[in-house]
C-alpha cells in the first residue's frame, strides 16, 4: 500500500515536474521566438533599405549590377536577393575563425569581415556587433591612400582624334597635401583581352560583352595620360563629403576594387556611370546621381546633372589645363618680336639655341617640342631628343623660375562641363519654300554639341550628334515626310595657329530621304556615308570669326540611284561669326558634283542662332538652292525654328 | 651626422641600383605606364571605347609590376616610378628650376617647404653635368638627383626619403 502510495506520489511528482518543465520550456521558447522574430524583422527591414541595396549595387533595380559570378556575394543568390546576402554576411561576419572554417574571399583570400569593410561599418551602425578582427591588407590600403576629400574629375574630349569622343570621368582621392600629383585616382574600365581580334572591341564594347572593373592608379599617371599625352583639359570638382563619408566610400572602394565585376557598355554603363554609382553609396537617400531617362551616359552630362540637381555636393572647381592649352597660352603672351624669335629658334633649335637668352622664348619652345614628342609617339627620335637637350641645357644656364603666369581658367569659350547645354534637343520649325510647299517640322536630336549651338561648356571646335531625326508635314498638301535621319555625325574644325596646323574633318552616317512631292508618306530614303577633310582659319582670336573649307565625298547606297548619283564629291565653305557667347551667325556654301561632273548642284545661304535662355534657342536659316542632285529643283527656302535643350 | 648622411647615401645608391634592375623587368605600375607616347588611332580607339585594362590587372594583383598588391606604388619604388612616368616633364622643369612635377619629385626625395625650392635650384645649377646627354634615363635622373640632394648640405633638410 505504502509502495502504491509512494509510486502514486512519485508519479505525481514526475507529472508535476514534467508540467513545470513544460511551462518553463514553453515560456523559454516563447522568449526565443519573440527575440528571433524581432531580429528577423530587423534583418528584413535592413535588407530592403536603400543603404544596403546601394552597398550591393542594386540601387533602384531588383537585381544587382555586379555580375553574380564575381566574388562580391557571400550568398549564391546574393545578386538577386538582398536578404539572403545580408543573412550570409551576418553569418560569416559572426563566425569564430578558431572553431569554424571561414570562406576566403577574392584574389587576396580575405576573411569575409576584411573583404567587406563598408558592410561591416554599415551593420555596426545598425546595432550589430562583431568580434574585432585584424585586417592587415585593408589597413595597408587605407593608410597608403588616406584621402581627405574626393574630386570628380572630367577629362575633356579630344577633338584632334575621333577616339576620345565623349570625354571621361574618374575620381581623385585628395590627400591632405594640396595639389600633390602623388594622390591616387579611381577609374572604371572594360577588360579587353590583350590580343583581341581586329575591331571586335567596337561591337563588343557597345553590346556589353566585356566585363568592367574598378582600377586605382597614381594621379600623375592620369595627368600624364590626359593632360600631356592626349592634351586634354582636366576639370576637378571637389565633392562636399565629410571625412567619415570619404572613409566609408574608401571602404566600399576596397570591396569594388577586389571583388566586383560589372558588365561594361560604352554608351550606358561606362566609366561615368560607375563613378556616380560608387558615390551613391555614400548618401543613398539622395537617390540616383545620374541623369534620369537617358539611354546613354555622357561623362560631361553626369557632371552637369550633379551640379544642377545636387549643387550642395559640389565644392571648389579646379582647372588643370592640357599641354596644348599651356603652350597656346604661353605663345599668346609673347610679343611679336618674341614670336618671331620662337619661330626662328624652332626652325633649327640645335644651332640657334645659343642666340637665345629670353627665358619665355626658351620655355615656349620647350613646350612645343615636348608636345611634338607626344605627337610623334617615339622616344627614339634623335633630332628631337637633341633639340630638347640643347634647349634644356640653355634654359638651365639662366635664372630659375617659370617665366609665365599659370594658365587662367578659360572664361569664354570654355569647356567646363557643368556649363554646357543639355544633350537632348527638340525643335520646331516652319519652312517656307518659293516653289515647294511650306512645311512644319519637328526634330529630335541627341549629342554633345553642334556648330550653331552655344559654345559655353563645350569644345567650340568639336561637334558630335547622334540619332538626329526630323519629320515635316506640308501645310497645304496632304504630305508627311522624313526630312532628316542621321545616325551619327561628328566634325572638328580646330583653327590653324602659329606653329600648329590641325586638320579639320567631318563625317556622318544616315539616311537621306527622297523628296517625292506627290506621295502622302515619303519614307523612301537611301543610306549615306559622308566624309570631309580641310582646314579652318581663325580670323579673329577665341573663335570669334572662323572660316572653314572642307573637301569631301558622299557615298549613297540605293538601287534607285544612278551610277553618277552614288558617288558625289563635295565642297563646303563656312564662315561663322560669334557675336556673343549665345549668338552666332554663319554664311555657308555647299556644292556637290556627280562622279562624271555632269551635274553640279549648290546651296548657299545664311543662318543664325540665338540662345535667349540657357537651354532655349531661336534659329533662322535662308538658303538658295541651285539644283539638288536628287530633286531637280531650285529655289529659295526660309526656315525659322525654336529649339529646347534638356 | 656625417655617418647618417653616408648611410642615407648608401641607401639611396642601393635603391637606385635595384630600381634600375626593376626598370628592366617591368614597365611600371599598372596600365598606362608606357603612355608617354600617344597611342595610334586604332589603339586609342580601343582605349577610349572601352578604357581597356589588359593583363595589368592581374599583374598588379600579384605585385609583379612594381606595385604593392593593392595598386599602390610601394614606398620604396615610388621615386623610380614617378621618375619613369614624368621623365620628360621632369627634365624640363629641372632645367627651368621650378614646376609642379618637380615639386612632387623632390618631395618624394624628402624635400618639402623651403627645402623644395633649394633642391630645385641645386638641380638646375648642375643640369648639364648631372644629366649628360649620352646617359639619360629615368633611373639616371633619380640617381643624379639623389646624389645632389643627399651629397650636399640639403641632406639635413631633406633627411628622410619618401616623407613627402
Amino acid at each position: 500500500m505504502n509502495l502504491m502510495r509512494t509510486l502514486k506520489s512519485f508519479k505525481m511528482q514526475i507529472l508535476l515536474v514534467g508540467f513545470l518543465l513544460f511551462i518553463n520550456l514553453k515560456d523559454s521558447k516563447a522568449t526565443v521566438d519573440l527575440s528571433q522574430s524581432s531580429e528577423n524583422e530587423k534583418i528584413i527591414q535592413i535588407s530592403q533599405s536603400k543603404e544596403w541595396k546601394a552597398l550591393l549595387h542594386y540601387f533602384e533595380n531588383s537585381t544587382s549590377e555586379v555580375l553574380r559570378e564575381s566574388d562580391f556575394f557571400l550568398s549564391p543568390n546574393g545578386a538577386e536577393n538582398p536578404l539572403l546576402e545580408l543573412q550570409a554576411t551576418l553569418k560569416f561576419f559572426s563566425q569564430n575563425e578558431n572553431t569554424e572554417k571561414l570562406p576566403l574571399v577574392g584574389p587576396l583570400k580575405l576573411k569575409p569581415v576584411c573583404a567587406f569593410p563598408a558592410r561591416k561599418t554599415f551593420l555596426e551602425k545598425n546595432g550589430f556587433q562583431f568580434k574585432k578582427t585584424s585586417c592587415p591588407d585593408f589597413e595597408a590600403f587605407k593608410n597608403s591612400l588616406q584621402p581627405e576629400s574626393l574630386s570628380l574629375v572630367f577629362s575633356t574630349n579630344y577633338s584632334g582624334n575621333p577616339a576620345s569622343l565623349f570625354g571621361h570621368t574618374l575620381i581623385r582621392m585628395n590627400h591632405s597635401k594640396e595639389g600633390s600629383l602623388r594622390d591616387y585616382s579611381v577609374n572604371f574600365a572594360a577588360a579587353v583581352p590583350p590580343n583581341e581580334i581586329g575591331l571586335r572591341y567596337i561591337p563588343y564594347g557597345l553590346l556589353g560583352l566585356y566585363p568592367g572593373y574598378f582600377q586605382i592608379a597614381p594621379y600623375y599617371m592620369k595627368v600624364l595620360e590626359y593632360n600631356e599625352s592626349e592634351s586634354r583639359d582636366l576639370w576637378e570638382y571637389q565633392l562636399n563629403y565629410s571625412k567619415e563619408e570619404v572613409a566609408f566610400w574608401l571602404e566600399h572602394l576596397w570591396e569594388l576594387r577586389w571583388l566586383s565585376q560589372f558588365r561594361y557598355t560604352f554608351l550606358m554603363k561606362n566609366c561615368s556611370y560607375q563613378m556616380n554609382r560608387s558615390l551613391e553609396v555614400i548618401r543613398p537617400q539622395l537617390g540616383t546621381l545620374l541623369p534620369v531617362g537617358n539611354f546613354y551616359t555622357l561623362p560631361g552630362e553626369t557632371i552637369r546633372n550633379l551640379k544642377q540637381k545636387h549643387p550642395d555636393l559640389i565644392g571648389e572647381i579646379h582647372f588643370r589645363p592640357s599641354h596644348k592649352r599651356i603652350f597656346n597660352h604661353e605663345q599668346s603672351l609673347l610679343t611679336n618680336a618674341e614670336k618671331n624669335e620662337l619661330s626662328h629658334l624652332l626652325s633649327d633649335p640645335v644651332h640657334r639655341v645659343s642666340e637665345v637668352k629670353n627665358t619665355k622664348v626658351l620655355e615656349a619652345a620647350l613646350q612645343h617640342l615636348e608636345y611634338q614628342k607626344y605627337e610623334i609617339q617615339s622616344e627614339a627620335n634623335e633630332g628631337l631628343n637633341q633639340s630638347l637637350r640643347e634647349l634644356r641645357v640653355k634654359r638651365a644656364s639662366l635664372p630659375p623660375g617659370q617665366s609665365f603666369r599659370p594658365v587662367p581658367r578659360p572664361i569664354d569659350p570654355t569647356n567646363q562641363p557643368d556649363l554646357a547645354h543639355g544633350t537632348r534637343m527638340v525643335s520646331f520649325h516652319s519652312i517656307f519654300g518659293s516653289k515647294d510647299v511650306s512645311e512644319l517640322s519637328i526634330r529630335a536630336r541627341a549629342g554633345i554639341h553642334e556648330r550653331m549651338d552655344r559654345d559655353k561648356g563645350t569644345d567650340p571646335s568639336f561637334s558630335i550628334t547622334f540619332f538626329d531625326a526630323e519629320i515635316a508635314k506640308a501645310i497645304e498638301r496632304n504630305r508627311l515626310r522624313v526630312r532628316r535621319f542621321e545616325i551619327f555625325q561628328m566634325s572638328s574644325w580646330d583653327p590653324i595657329k602659329d606653329n600648329e596646323f590641325p586638320l579639320s574633318w567631318g563625317g556622318a552616317v544616315g539616311w537621306v530621304p527622297f523628296e517625292e512631292a506627290n506621295t502622302f508618306l515619303a519614307l523612301h530614303s537611301f543610306f549615306k556615308v559622308k566624309g570631309q577633310i580641310g582646314f579652318t582659319l581663325g580670323l579673329l582670336p577665341n573663335h570669334f570669326l572662323n572660316f572653314t573649307s572642307l573637301l569631301g565625298a558622299d557615298g549613297n547606297f540605293d538601287q534607285k540611284l544612278s551610277k553618277n548619283q552614288k558617288f558625289l564629291t563635295t565642297l563646303e565653305e563656312r564662315m561663322i561669326l560669334r557675336w556673343k557667347p549665345n549668338f552666332k551667325s554663319a554664311l555657308f556654301f555647299n556644292a556637290q558634283s556627280t562622279a562624271s561632273y555632269q551635274r553640279i548642284s549648290s546651296q548657299f545661304g545664311f543662318e543664325s542662332s540665338y540662345f535667349f535662355k540657357e537651354e532655349t534657342a531661336a534659329k533662322i536659316r535662308m538658303t538658295r538652292i541651285n539644283q539638288s542632285p536628287f530633286l531637280f529643283v531650285s529655289g529659295n527656302q526660309f526656315e525659322i525654328g525654336i529649339s529646347q535643350f534638356f | 651626422m656625417i655617418l647618417n648622411k653616408m648611410i642615407l647615401s648608401v641607401f639611396v645608391g642601393l635603391m637606385v641600383v635595384s630600381s634600375v634592375r626593376a626598370d628592366d623587368q617591368s614597365s611600371g605600375c599598372g596600365l598606362g605606364w608606357s603612355v608617354t607616347k600617344r597611342n595610334s588611332l586604332v589603339s586609342s580607339w580601343v582605349r577610349s571605347m572601352t578604357n581597356v585594362t589588359g593583363s595589368n590587372t592581374i599583374a598588379m594583383t600579384s605585385g609583379t609590376s612594381g606595385c604593392a598588391k593593392h595598386d599602390i606604388v610601394m614606398k620604396k619604388s615610388e621615386a623610380i616610378h614617378y621618375a619613369e612616368a614624368n621623365y620628360q616633364k621632369l627634365l624640363s622643369e629641372v632645367a627651368i628650376g621650378s614646376g609642379e612635377h618637380l615639386s612632387s619629385f623632390v618631395a618624394i626625395l624628402g624635400c618639402t617647404g623651403d627645402a623644395s625650392s633649394l633642391a630645385a635650384a641645386a638641380l638646375q645649377k648642375n643640369y648639364e653635368t648631372l644629366f649628360p646627354a649620352n646617359q639619360s634615363s629615368p633611373s639616371q635622373l633619380l640617381e643624379a638627383s639623389s646624389r645632389t640632394i643627399y651629397g650636399s648640405e640639403l641632406a639635413e633638410r631633406c633627411n628622410s626619403l619618401n616623407n613627402g
